[in-house]
């Protein structure tokens, strides 16, 4: 039971404090990929280990890891493709870089969290490439950019 | 020395005959070693007869985030012809690679019944012969819609995809009755008894 009010306490905390500052689930999903050890699996964030402690931090990210990715597996391409929006107008690369980058070396695809399901990670590896296809076509002809992607710096 | 017309007449069709008999027991062999070595035991522990017996199946709720027609619209809408034949390539991959999972995950649990029926498990007969029409039934599905995603591409198959699920998940509701029944006919998986 303790172990269960520690667990959300991290979550709260979590979804109250840091992942709001991230711009969209896209940036959400990569932090909380990038929380979790290459070659362990584990997921460390030093701050909520130090509040909290390391295995319910783990677990506050593990479960927010889940949750975001679930969201975006969830979301219509239109919504997907919002996020990429959001994620690149944040200034993380430059469009086209990013779209180089993410189309030659699939990163998504070790941003997916162990546990999910295979039918939900194709589903999310599938959108996410469409997804960059249709960027690639909006940067190469501006006019069909979205509202949200003038909006972005 | 050439054989006739007349001569070689009956040597065809005995040596058609012996080629259908091998085959014939070849296929039969296949089917009773196949049979014999993917189920799971009666007897086994509770936990591997559930696991064996339990439909693991993704939510219905993704079916139709797969080939929900919004995405569709807003792929031609927003991009090139390229780009929309990759995307409804992928989405057939997808629900073909779905159904297939399905496929096995069925054939997984009537493997089981088969194997339960050899070592007499007390099954119940009324609960058999529902899960054999739903079962006939989903391989019918199955058939037809491996089909048509073929000829008329996913966002054609979507009801069915609808109808798949809700086999399945009879299925599984059949499938969880007789697990039930399964379990408390073996002493290993018993209630405990009351103090």
């Amino acid at each position: 039971m303790a172990k269960q009010i520690g667990i959300q306490a991290a979550i709260a905390d979590l979804k109250k404090h840091t992942l709001p500052r991230l711009p969209g689930d896209i940036a959400r999903l990569v932090y909380l990929a990038s929380t979790r050890d290459y070659n362990t699996g584990k997921y460390y964030h030093e701050g909520l280990s130090h509040i909290y402690t390391q295995e319910f931090a783990a677990r506050a990210l593990q479960e927010c890891h889940k949750d975001v990715f679930q969201s975006l597996v969830r979301s219509p391409i239109e919504d997907l493709l919002v996020q990429f929006e959001l994620y690149v107008g944040s200034g993380c690369a430059q469009a086209d870089e990013f779209i180089d980058f993410w189309e030659k070396a699939e990163p998504y695809r070790v941003a997916i969290p162990l546990a999910s399901d295979p039918l939900s990670a194709q589903l999310f590896n599938s959108n996410v490439k469409i997804a960059l296809a249709i960027l690639r076509h909006r940067e190469n002809n501006p006019r069909n950019s979205s509202p949200a992607a003038l909006l972005q710096p | 020395m050439r054989l006739s017309n007349k001569d070689s007449s009956p040597v065809i069709p005995a040596l058609f005959s012996i080629v259908i008999g091998v085959l014939l027991l070849g296929f039969l062999t296949h089917w009773a070693l196949r049979g014999s070595s993917s189920v799971p035991v009666a007897g086994a522990s509770p936990a591997a007869t559930s696991k064996a017996l339990r439909l693991e199946l993704p939510s219905a709720d993704l079916i139709e985030r797969l080939l929900d027609p919004r995405d569709l619209a807003f792929v031609r809408k927003e991009s090139p012809a390229e780009t929309v034949r990759l995307f409804e390539q992928e989405r057939r991959a997808l629900a073909i690679s779905w159904l297939r999972h399905t496929r096995r995950q069925v054939g997984r649990l009537m493997s089981y019944h088969v194997g339960a029926v050899r070592q007499n498990i007390n099954l119940r007969p009324a609960l058999e012969i529902q899960l054999g029409l739903y079962y006939v039934r989903f391989l019918v599905l199955y058939e037809l819609i491996l089909a048509l995603s073929y000829i008329r591409g996913p966002y054609q198959i979507r009801l069915m995809m609808g109808y798949v699920v809700g086999v399945t998940t009879q299925l599984r509701g059949v499938s969880d009755k007789l697990l039930g029944a399964a379990q408390f006919s073996t002493p290993a998986s018993a209630p405990p008894p009351t103090q």
